[in-house]
């Protein structure tokens, strides 16, 4: 028993007692479940799909001719260099002596044939070798720069989080996808709160997320729901297979190729016809409100609902809609009657214009060819 | 006095081939007949009880008889199928070339070469011995013209007694009480020791948070070699793999006691010696069913058609959560070895040979050379 709880006397304490015991009784239940949770999911092999996959192809990485992840190059290059090298020092031992005395001829008699072939296949043999170890040495120069370019990844625990529950966008998002009749995917759904809307609007929506933690609740309501990237899902969705895609969360810090690849994908993955709906803070609340580690850590940073118009259009979207939201940090103008109020409003006026303007917006786009 | 005299490229220690070759050198000697061992490159520690095979030139007699330990190349080959004396063709399975390609070229080029030194000695052959129906079938294929099959000699009938004191080392303390899989066989490609790592990494995540494994056996290739331990580094399992070479028979029948259950996960055997020294020792097997694995485990054993690693997880979880399935698999482990008649297999062996002794021209001396060639039963399934 705990030191802290008092011994059951039947006194005064009484009452103190049973409170503690049945809180004691109750924290064990709760672990237990805990701890049978835990094993369910270990005996269920509740793992990862895919994880079967992942460790063929981390063993290969170790084989010399797997050439994946970090390949080992130069392993492979030296089976290639022990190759290239043809032996025309035929062995001539032999159980007779005989035997022997007739293989010391032939290779005698046929050495400056055979000198003359294997010169020409070991010169073949050594160019290619040495194309090969010039195309390792390029590469290695480009995984180089590549590493020195390369940003570190966001501490997972530092990632924003995709906000939950009613967001003052979620109803323009529906209003744009209502009628829509093909699937609709939300991007890091999160909780499921605005799939679990847009299929209240009869849309057939369904979510994604990479987090399986943020998924929990919809799946614990039963919301269409599955763990996954965005890039990573809409790479192995067929071309023209969504009616609206909406993207919010991780496509304000995506890195500029990645954003990139993102839109050539959903404009081949939606319809003719199909709605985009994205998304994102403004610039100026990231630098204002993200947390530092964020804003130095993440690999890109917001765009001007501008910029992305700029894109979409060039991928062949029109952009239909863009709505200004979110906190509004705005200072508020002084009444009429205060002292210097029209040159104060105007400084406010200024201000708000160039400082504190709405936080996030949503831009809708359509996808004309 | 004729002589019944064995012909091995190498002669290793702890080593499948070696070994039965020691053995059935053994047993020949027991028998009153002339045996020698010859080889074609020398192992240092057996080189005391070895001879060169040109040696042979001065040593033969009429009437010998030369039986070929046949698993990979040798100039031995050629010279052999030159010799007048019947030849015997005991094989014991040669790796296809495929599985040593990616690792090493010399080695995969060394077993391509084996295969086309079988099929010009095998149509010559006096008498074929497969260690299994699979690798009797192969000599068949190979233009033997008369095959029998007979299992490897050097099975211990009744097994070598455990190492007590590694033995008490690898129970160590209680509370250690996770599941105990082993794995042996040398560190070579075709024995996928891979994936009963990843199987491992999957029971841990799963059913077996406390599962360890142990891996007998030699780096034969050490590109291999080197590429699974840091694969179960990579896993994080750095201390969950032991990797174990160069024991003692004791040593490794500590191992077998010691552990909870072997698994087998290799893609060719052409007999699957740890399989039947698992058994004999009341450890459950369970194992992929690739080459001679299902003729030789036969109901004794779990056999797998499929070996992601989820299903052996799965499988091994299985098989040691169910006491009353564990212990009718070490009853029925410990009857297979004497119906695979590897009690048996030395005498059989020896009188297969002197079998072929008995109709070889000039015969002279060899006691027992008028036994009849009897062909062994196949093994059953």
């Amino acid at each position: 028993m705990s030191p802290d709880v008092p011994a059951p006397d039947g006194g005064p304490d009484a009452d103190v007692t049973s409170d503690v015991a049945d809180r004691i009784r109750y924290l064990d239940e709760v672990m237990a479940e805990i701890d049978a949770e835990v094993r369910r999911r270990r005996a269920s092999g509740d793992l990862p799909a895919g994880l079967e996959q992942e460790l063929d192809e981390l063993f290969l990485e170790f084989s010399p001719v797997g050439l994946q992840g970090r390949a080992r190059l130069r392993e492979t290059l030296s089976l290639v260099d022990g190759s290239a090298y043809v032996d025309i020092a035929v062995p001539t031992s032999s159980n007779k002596a005989v035997g022997s005395y007739v293989k010391r001829a032939i290779r005698k008699g046929l050495g400056w044939y055979m000198n003359f072939v294997v010169a020409q296949i070991v010169k073949f043999a050594w160019s290619v070798s040495r194309m090969f170890h010039v195309v390792v040495d390029h590469i290695e120069d480009l995984e180089a720069t590549v590493e020195a370019n390369r940003s570190p990844d966001l501490p997972s625990g530092l990632v924003p989080a995709t906000p939950t529950g009613s967001t003052w966008w979620a109803p323009a998002a529906v209003d744009a996808l209502v009628g829509v009749s093909d699937r609709v995917v939300v991007g890091d759904c999160g909780d499921g709160s605005l799939v679990e809307a847009l299929t209240a609007a009869g849309v057939d929506a369904y979510g994604i997320d990479p987090s399986d933690i943020a998924l929990e609740p919809a799946l614990d309501r039963g919301a269409d729901v599955r763990a996954e990237p965005v890039l990573g899902h809409l790479a192995v969705v067929s071309d023209e297979a969504l009616g609206g895609i909406v993207l919010t969360g991780s496509v304000q810090w995506l890195r500029p190729n990645e954003r990139v690849r993102l839109l050539d994908l959903a404009s081949t993955r939606l319809v003719v016809d199909g709605i985009l709906v994205l998304h994102s803070s403004s610039p100026a609340a990231w630098a204002a409100t993200a947390s530092p580690v964020v804003r130095d850590l993440a690999p890109g940073q917001p765009l001007h609902p501008e910029t992305w118009a700029h894109l979409l259009r060039s991928r062949g979207f029109t952009v239909t809609a863009t709505i200004f939201g979110g906190d509004d940090r705005q200072l508020a103008r002084v009444g009429a009657g205060a002292a210097d109020a029209a040159e104060v409003n105007a400084a406010i006026d200024a201000i708000n214009d160039l400082l504190l303007g709405p936080t996030e917006y949503l831009v809708v786009a359509t996808r004309e060819r | 006095m004729s002589g019944i005299h064995l012909f091995v490229p190498m002669l290793h220690v702890r080593d499948a081939v070696g070994e039965h070759t020691r053995a059935l050198r053994d047993l020949l000697v027991a028998e009153g007949v002339d045996c020698r061992i010859y080889i074609e490159n020398p192992d240092p520690n057996t080189v005391h009880e070895t001879r060169h095979y040109l040696e042979y030139e001065d040593d033969a007699i009429a009437g010998d008889v030369l039986v070929y330990q046949m698993a990979t190349r040798s100039d031995m080959v050629a010279w052999l199928a030159g010799r007048p004396e019947p030849v015997v063709v005991n094989y014991h399975n040669i790796t296809p070339s495929e599985y040593f390609a990616p690792w090493n070229n010399w080695i995969a080029r060394h077993q391509a070469l084996a295969v086309l030194e079988l099929e010009d000695l095998a149509p010559t052959a006096a008498l074929g011995i497969g260690v299994s129906t699979f690798d009797a079938d192969e000599l068949r294929r190979c233009g033997c013209p008369e095959v029998v099959v007979v299992p490897v000699a050097n099975v211990r009938i009744p097994p070598t007694p455990p190492d007590p004191t590694t033995l008490a080392t690898l129970r160590g303390p209680e509370g250690e009480d996770g599941p105990r899989w082993l794995s042996v066989g040398r560190l070579a490609p075709n024995k996928a020791h891979q994936d009963t790592i990843a199987a491992l990494f999957i029971a841990r995540a799963t059913t077996s948070p406390e599962a360890r494994l142990t891996i007998v056996g030699s780096p034969s290739e050490p590109a291999y070699a080197r590429a699974l331990r840091r694969y179960a580094a990579e896993l994080g399992m750095h201390g969950a793999v032991t990797f174990v070479s160069g024991i003692s028979d004791g040593a490794l029948a500590a191992h077998y006691v010691a552990a909870d259950v072997l698994v087998m996960l290799s893609e060719h055997e052409g007999f699957g010696v740890p399989l039947v020294e698992a058994m004999s020792h009341g450890l459950p097997v369970v194992a992929f069913a690739a080459g001679a694995v299902p003729e030789v485990v036969g109901d004794a054993g779990v056999l797998l058609e499929e070996k992601g690693p989820r299903r052996v997880a799965q499988e091994l979880a299985a098989l040691i959560d169910d006491p009353v399935r564990r212990e009718s698999l070490v009853v029925a482990g410990r009857a297979r070895p004497a119906a695979l008649g590897l009690d048996r297999a030395g005498s059989d062996l020896v009188a297969a040979l002197l079998g072929v002794a008995g109709r070889a021209p000039g015969v002279s001396g060899v006691p027992g050379s008028d036994v009849p060639l009897r062909p062994a039963a196949p093994l059953s399934h």
